[in-house]
C-alpha cells in the first residue's frame, strides 16, 4: 500500500507539467496576443516592444521555462482585461465554484443512494421503475437546458426561487470571506443563509442531475450483483432478517464501487460547473472561465484552467488511495 | 460530460467506474468467436426492448437529419419579421424565433448538425484512439509509457474544459468543435484498445500467427482488432452521445457553430433572452437533445448486455 | 449500523427545522433603528476596472461616474459644461486655458485636492509614460502641450493647436476624472480595485462580477446624495433583469431589451425613461478593397437593407432610423439628409451594373454581445443582413469574434464589411465625423479606410473653427458627400432606456448615456 502511495504521487509529477504544458499553450499558441492586449491602435513599435517585453521573440521551449517558473512561485500573471493578478481574481470566485460543486455533490450522493438502494430492494417495483427512468433522463438531458427548464418553472411561472446569482442585491450580509454558505452557517446569520440557500437549490439540482442519476444506477446494479454473492447467501441462510442481510452485509460491500464513482463525478462536476454556473450567473471560476475566453483574456482562462486541472489531479489521486484502501480485493504490485 | 466513464489519471489501464468498465473490458476475453457472434448479439438486442427503441429513436433522428429538406415545413434560415416570436400554432408547430424562423424547421435542421458533429468528432477519437491504443498495447515500453502518459494529462481535465480550451486555441466554428471533441475522448478508445490488447496479445491464435510469422501490422488488423471490436462497438454508440452533449454545450458557450446555421445548443442559448416572453423557444431544442441522447445511452446499454457473455440468455 | 443511521437522520431533521425556525424567526427580530437607504442599479455585465485612466467601457465609467468628479461637468440634460472641480476658467485664444480650482475639497482618502494632484492625474497620462491601457488618453488629453501649476488653486493648459472641444474633453467620464494621487501610488497598478476620487460616492468593495458597493459622501461639494448606499449589481441576462425590477429586487436597470420594453411598460409599478442616444448603429464598408471599393456595390448594398424592417422589428421599434452618421440629439444634425433607400430590385440593377450580376460572397465582422448602439447584438445584426442580402445573390459569412478580437480585426484588413458603432463622448459631432471617417484616422478608427479630400477638407477646417454657424454650415456638407460615397450603411440610433420602480426619482437620462446618480431618491 505504501509503495503504490508513493509510485501514484510520483506519477503526478509528469502529468502536471504536462498539465501546465497544456495550459501554456492555449496562451502560447494565440497568433498575436499583443493585439488583444494593446487594443486596435497599438502602433508597429509598441507591439514589437511589447513582444519583447513578453520575451515572445524566444524560442518557445525558453518561454515554458520561465511560465513554469512563475507558476512555481504562484505567479499565474495578470489579466489582460481587468489588470488585476490572476491569483487575485480567482481566490475571489474559486469559494463559490466549490460551494456549489460541494452542495451537488452532497445532494447526488444522498439522493443517489438512497435511490438506488430502493431501486434494488424492491427491483421491478414502481419506485424501481421510476428511479431508473429519472436515471436515464439524467444521464441524458443536458445540464443547461435542465438548469433552462428549472428557472422557467420555479422563476418565472412558480416564481419561488430566484432565477440567477448567489445573493439578493443590496443585502448587508456582513460576510467577510467568500465561502458565503459555510461562514453564514458557522456565525449563525440564518436570514442571510436562508436567501444563500434559495440562491443555490436550483444550480445545485443541475449540477447534480447527471451524477445523481449515474450514482443511483451504480448502487442499483452494484447492490443487486451483491446479493447474489455467496456471502450474502450465507447470511440469509444463517436466518438473519432481510434488513440485516441488506444493510449490514450487502450495502457495505456494495458501496466500495460507488465510492470510486463519487471521487470520479467530483471531476465531472467540476466541468460541469462551467455550464451551470453560465446559466445561472453563478460567480465561481467555471464563469469567469467562460467569460475569459470571450474576452480572449488568456492569462485568466489559463489560471482557471490550471487551477480546475490541479484540483481534479488530485481528487484523482485522493480516489485512487482511498479505492486501494477500502478495498482489500484489489492488489497493486 | 465526457466525464463519465472516466478512469482515473494514471493508473494505466485500470478501469475505475469499476462495475461498467469491468464489463467493457470483460466483452474482450470471452467473445473471441469475434464478429461471428453477431447473430447471437442481434438475438439478444432484439429482446431488450428499451434498446430497441433507443434504436428506433436514433434512426428517426437520422431519418430527420437525411431527408430534413423534404421533411422541414420552411427553409430553416427563412427569415420573416413580421412573424417573429409566434408561440406555437398549426403553421408553426413549433412557433417562430425572433427573426420569425420556423423552429420546427431548424430543430430538424439542427439534427443534422448534431449527427455530423456525433460521427466525425466520434470518427476522429476512433482513428487516433484506436491508433495510439493498439500502438501501445502491442509495442508496449517506452512507447507505451510515453502514450499513456499522454493520456493522463488529457484526463487530467474536465471533458468539457479541455474541450474548450481547445476551442481557445482553435477559435469557435464547427470543425474546430468537431476536432475538439474529437480530441478530448481520445484517451477513453486509447485505453479500452489498449488493455483489450494487452489481455489478448498472449492468447494461443495470436502465439500461432505470430509463429508462422505474421507481420506485426497483419496480426493486429486481421487478429486483434476484430476481437476488441465489441467494446469499441459500445464505447462508440456511447461516445456519440456525450459528443452530442459536449458539442450542444459548445454551441450553448457560442463557440460551435456560426449564425445562421441551425444547432440545438446555440438555439438553446439565444432562447434564454426569451425565457419570459418566448419560453418555448428552450423547450424544443432542449428535448431534441434529450431524445437523442436519451435513445443513443439506451441503445448503448442495451448493446453492452448483449454483448457481455456473462449475463444469461 | 442501524441506530446510526437513525442517530444521522435525526440529527439531519434536526439542523433542518432549527434552520427553518430561525429563519422564520428572522423577519420579527429585523427593524434597526436607521433605515439606511440603498439604491440597486443593476446592469448586464462588471465593471472592468475603476480607474478612469484605463478604462474603455461603459459598465466601467459608469461607476466611475459616481466616484469622481472633473474639473468641469456636464449640465444633468445637455452635454454644455458647467464648473465642478475648477470654479471658473478662461482661454483667451483656444490654445492656453487656465482653470480656477474650487478650495476646500478633499479625496475620499483625506488627500486635499489641489493643482498638483489634478497635473498628476495628466502627467501619468502623458505620452513618454502612459501604460498601453491608457486607451483614451491620447483621444481625450493628446492635444495638450504642458500643465503648469501656477499656485495652489490655479493651473493652466497649453495645448499643441487650437481646439474647440476642448472643454467638452475635461467633462468626459473617461481618462480626465482626477483620482487621488497618494492612492494611486499607494496601489499601484492594483488602484483599479481601490479607487479613490472627491466624488459623490465613496467606494465600498467589490465582489466581483455581483456587486460594487458605495456609500454616500456625506462631505460632497456638491452636497450629500439622496442616497446612503448604491449598490451596482451585474444581472447577466437582459430578461432576467428585467424580471428583477418587476418583482421589485432591484430599483434601477439600463440594458433594457427591446423585447422587454412591453412586458416592463404593462406594470404599473414601474417606469420606463426613453431617450434618444447619442450613438449610431452602422455597418462598414472596407473601401480600400474589392468589391467594396467600388461605389456602386456600396450604394447597392445599402439599397438591399431593409433598414426600416430591422429597427421596427429587430430593435422593435426602440431605435430610430439614422439618415447619416449623425444622431438626431446630436448638434451638427442634418434632419434633410437622403440616404439610399430600400430597393431591392434597384439593387440588383446596380450589381450587374457594376459587374456583379450574379452577386458575389463577402466576409461580414461582427460580434456577439449587445453594445449600446445595438441591444441585440452584433450577431443578431449580422443574421438580419445576411438574409436581406442573400435576396440580391450576395452570400454573407458572418465572421463573429468576441469583442476585443472584433476591434483588432475591424483594425485590421480582413473582411470585407464590418459590424460596429459608436456612442458619442462628448456632443460635439467632430467626436463622431473626424475620429470615424477623416482620411486621417484610417490607422486609427476610420476601419473602412475612406478617404474623400474634400471630406477630410471640411472636417479639418471644422474641427479649428470656434464659429458655431460656420462650423455647422461645414458639417452639413462633409455629411451630404459621405451620405453619398456611402462608406457606410447607416443603421439606426438606439434609445436610450432606463427602467426603474416608480417610487424612484430624480433621474435623468444624459445624453452621453452617462448614469449619474446623485440626485436620485427613493
Amino acid at each position: 500500500m505504501l509503495n503504490y502511495t508513493i509510485r501514484r504521487v510520483l506519477m503526478l509529477v509528469p502529468v502536471l507539467l504536462g498539465v501546465s504544458l497544456g495550459v501554456f499553450l492555449v496562451g502560447a499558441l494565440q497568433a498575436d496576443p499583443t493585439r488583444i492586449m494593446l487594443g486596435q491602435h497599438a502602433t508597429a513599435e509598441a507591439v514589437a516592444a511589447l513582444r519583447e517585453e513578453l520575451g515572445l521573440n524566444d524560442p518557445i521551449l525558453v518561454q515554458y521555462g520561465r511560465y513554469v517558473l512563475r507558476l512555481a512561485q504562484g505567479d499565474l500573471g495578470r489579466s489582460w482585461l481587468t489588470h488585476s493578478p490572476v491569483s487575485v481574481e480567482i481566490k475571489a470566485r474559486f469559494p463559490h465554484t466549490v460551494e456549489l460543486t460541494l452542495a451537488a455533490m452532497a445532494l447526488a450522493v444522498v439522493v443517489g443512494i438512497v435511490a438506488g438502494i430502493i431501486s434494488a430492494v424492491r427491483q421491478y417495483s414502481v419506485a424501481d421503475y421510476t428511479t431508473m427512468v429519472g436515471a436515464l433522463l439524467g444521464v441524458s438531458m443536458p445540464i443547461f437546458w435542465l438548469g433552462l427548464m428549472l428557472i422557467s418553472v420555479f422563476a418565472v411561472e412558480l416564481r419561488v426561487l430566484p432565477v440567477s446569482g448567489r445573493l439578493a442585491a443590496g443585502v448587508e450580509t456582513g460576510l467577510r470571506s467568500e465561502f458565503y454558505i459555510l461562514e453564514a452557517l458557522f456565525t449563525g446569520k440564518w436570514a442571510v443563509l436562508w436567501d444563500l440557500i434559495k440562491h443555490l437549490i436550483m444550480p445545485a439540482v443541475a449540477l447534480a442531475a447527471y451524477s445523481t442519476a449515474l450514482i443511483a444506477r451504480m448502487t442499483r446494479s452494484s447492490m443487486l450483483e451483491v446479493v447474489r454473492q455467496d456471502y450474502v447467501r450465507t447470511a440469509r441462510a444463517k436466518g438473519l432478517s432481510e434488513r440485516v442481510v441488506i444493510y449490514k452485509h450487502a450495502l457495505k460491500n456494495a458501496l466500495i464501487p460507488v465510492v470510486t464513482v463519487i471521487g470520479l463525478q467530483t471531476g465531472y462536476l467540476l466541468g460541469g460547473a462551467v455550464l451551470t454556473e453560465t446559466v445561472f450567473s453563478w460567480p465561481g471560476v467555471g464563469s469567469l472561465a467562460v467569460a475569459a475566453i470571450q474576452n480572449s483574456d488568456y492569462p485568466l482562462v489559463q489560471g482557471c484552467v490550471l487551477l480546475v486541472a490541479a484540483v481534479f489531479v488530485f481528487i484523482n489521486l485522493a480516489v485512487d488511495l482511498v479505492y486501494a484502501w477500502i478495498d482489500p480485493r484489489i492488489h497493486y504490485a | 460530460m465526457g466525464a463519465r466513464r472516466r478512469v482515473p489519471a494514471g493508473k494505466p489501464g485500470g478501469e475505475s467506474e469499476a462495475v461498467l468498465a469491468a464489463r467493457d473490458a470483460g466483452l474482450t476475453q470471452k467473445t473471441t468467436g469475434g464478429l461471428e457472434s453477431l447473430r447471437i448479439v442481434w438475438r439478444r438486442l432484439k429482446r431488450h426492448r428499451l434498446a430497441l427503441s433507443g434504436f428506433v429513436l436514433f434512426l428517426v433522428l437520422v431519418f430527420l437529419a437525411l431527408f430534413a429538406p423534404w421533411i422541414a415545413p420552411y427553409p430553416p434560415n427563412q427569415t420573416d419579421f413580421p412573424r417573429s416570436l409566434k408561440p406555437p400554432c398549426r403553421e408553426h408547430l413549433m412557433g417562430t424565433d425572433e427573426f420569425g424562423r420556423d423552429v420546427l424547421s431548424r430543430v430538424i435542421y439542427g439534427a443534422r448538425m448534431s449527427l455530423q458533429v456525433g460521427v466525425i468528432s466520434v470518427g476522429i477519437a476512433l482513428v487516433l484512439g484506436v491508433f495510439l491504443g493498439a500502438l501501445s498495447g502491442y509495442v508496449g515500453g517506452w512507447v507505451d509509457n510515453i502514450i499513456m502518459r499522454l493520456m493522463d494529462i488529457m484526463l487530467a481535465f474536465p471533458a468539457i474544459l479541455l474541450a474548450i480550451s481547445i476551442m481557445a486555441v482553435l477559435g469557435p466554428g464547427l470543425t474546430n468543435a468537431m476536432i475538439a471533441i474529437g480530441i478530448v475522448t481520445v484517451p477513453q478508445y486509447a485505453r479500452i484498445v489498449r488493455g483489450s490488447i494487452l489481455s489478448i496479445k498472449e492468447h494461443e491464435y495470436v502465439e500461432a500467427a505470430r509463429a508462422i510469422g505474421c507481420s506485426q501490422g497483419k496480426i493486429i488488423f486481421r487478429h486483434i482488432l476484430p476481437n476488441i471490436m465489441a467494446p469499441i462497438i459500445v464505447r462508440t454508440t456511447l461516445g456519440t452521445s456525450e459528443a452530442i452533449l459536449e458539442a450542444a454545450a459548445l454551441g450553448f458557450l457560442g463557440l460551435g457553430v456560426q449564425p445562421p446555421t441551425a444547432e440545438w445548443g446555440a438555439m438553446l442559448s439565444r432562447a434564454q433572452r426569451y425565457i419570459y416572453t418566448a419560453p418555448y423557444l428552450a423547450t424544443f431544442p432542449g428535448l431534441a437533445i434529450t431524445a437523442t441522447v436519451l435513445g443513443l445511452n439506451l441503445f448503448g446499454d442495451g448493446l453492452r448486455d448483449a454483448l457481455d457473455p456473462r449475463l444469461k440468455e | 449500523m442501524r441506530s446510526k443511521w437513525l442517530v444521522a437522520l435525526l440529527a439531519a431533521a434536526l439542523v433542518l427545522s432549527l434552520m427553518a425556525g430561525c429563519a422564520k424567526k428572522q423577519p420579527a427580530e429585523a427593524p434597526k433603528p436607521p433605515p439606511e437607504k440603498i439604491l440597486v442599479f443593476a446592469r448586464g455585465s462588471d465593471s472592468v476596472s475603476l480607474d478612469p485612466a484605463m478604462i474603455v467601457d461603459g459598465e466601467s465609467a459608469k461607476v466611475c461616474n459616481n466616484i469622481y468628479d472633473n474639473l468641469v461637468r456636464y449640465k444633468a440634460d445637455s452635454t454644455e459644461v458647467e464648473p465642478a472641480l475648477a470654479e471658473s476658467w478662461e482661454s483667451p485664444d483656444g490654445i492656453v486655458w487656465t482653470f480656477h480650482l474650487r478650495k476646500n475639497v478633499k479625496f475620499h482618502d483625506g488627500t486635499p485636492f489641489n493643482a498638483q494632484a489634478v497635473k498628476f492625474n495628466i502627467d501619468r497620462q502623458a505620452p513618454d509614460v502612459r501604460v498601453p491601457d491608457m486607451a483614451y488618453a491620447d483621444f481625450t488629453l493628446g492635444m495638450i502641450d504642458k500643465v503648469e501649476v501656477i499656485d495652489d488653486y490655479t493651473i493652466r493648459f497649453t495645448l499643441k493647436y487650437p481646439y474647440a472641444p476642448f472643454l467638452l474633453n475635461l467633462a468626459m467620464g473617461l481618462s480626465a476624472p482626477i483620482c487621488s494621487p497618494t492612492a494611486i501610488q499607494k496601489y499601484g497598478a492594483d488602484y483599479g480595485m481601490h479607487p479613490v476620487g472627491t466624488g459623490p460616492f465613496i467606494f465600498e468593495r467589490w465582489d466581483k462580477e455581483q456587486q460594487i458597493v458605495l456609500k454616500a459622501n456625506p462631505e460632497w461639494w456638491g452636497g450629500k446624495p439622496k442616497v446612503d448606499k448604491l449598490v451596482f449589481k451585474v444581472t447577466k441576462e437582459n430578461a432576467v433583469r428585467a424580471n428583477e425590477l418587476l418583482a421589485g429586487e432591484i430599483d434601477m436597470m439600463d440594458g433594457v431589451d427591446p423585447n422587454d420594453v412591453q412586458r416592463i411598460q404593462a406594470d404599473p409599478n414601474v417606469k420606463l425613461i426613453q431617450a434618444p442616444g447619442m450613438n449610431i448603429n452602422y455597418m462598414g464598408f472596407r473601401v480600400f478593397k474589392p468589391p467594396f471599393n467600388n461605389q456602386k456595390v456600396r450604394q447597392a448594398v445599402s439599397m438591399a437593407i431593409d433598414r426600416k424592417t430591422l429597427v421596427e422589428h429587430l430593435y422593435q421599434g426602440n431605435s430610430l432610423l439614422a439618415n447619416g452618421p449623425l444622431p438626431p440629439c446630436l448638434w451638427g444634425y442634418v434632419p434633410e439628409l437622403k440616404p439610399y433607400d430600400y430597393d431591392p430590385e434597384g439593387a440588383k440593377a446596380l450589381l450587374a451594373e457594376a459587374g456583379y450580376p450574379n452577386g458575389f460572397t463577402m466576409d461580414l465582422l461582427c460580434y456577439p454581445n449587445p453594445r449600446g448602439y445595438n441591444p441585440v447584438g452584433g450577431e443578431r445584426l449580422g443574421e438580419a443582413i445576411q438574409a436581406d442580402l442573400a435576396k440580391v445573390g450576395i452570400k454573407v459569412n458572418l465572421v463573429s469574434k468576441a469583442w476585443k478580437e472584433h476591434l483588432a480585426a475591424c483594425a485590421g484588413t480582413d473582411g470585407h464589411a464590418y459590424l460596429i458603432g459608436w456612442m458619442g463622448d462628448n456632443g460635439d459631432p467632430d467626436n463622431f465625423l473626424y475620429i470615424l471617417l477623416h482620411g486621417s484616422q484610417s490607422e486609427g478608427m476610420n476601419y473602412s479606410h475612406y478617404a474623400n479630400p474634400q471630406v477630410d477638407d471640411l472636417l479639418t477646417k471644422a474641427q479649428q473653427t470656434s464659429n458655431a454657424d460656420e462650423r455647422l454650415a461645414l458639417y452639413k456638407q462633409a455629411q451630404e458627400i459621405i451620405v453619398r460615397d456611402a462608406p457606410w450603411v447607416f443603421i439606426s440610433h438606439a434609445m436610450d432606456m432606463v427602467a426603474m420602480r416608480k417610487n424612484v426619482t430624480g433621474f435623468k437620462i444624459h445624453p452621453t448615456s452617462s448614469i449619474f446618480l446623485w440626485n436620485v431618491d427613493k
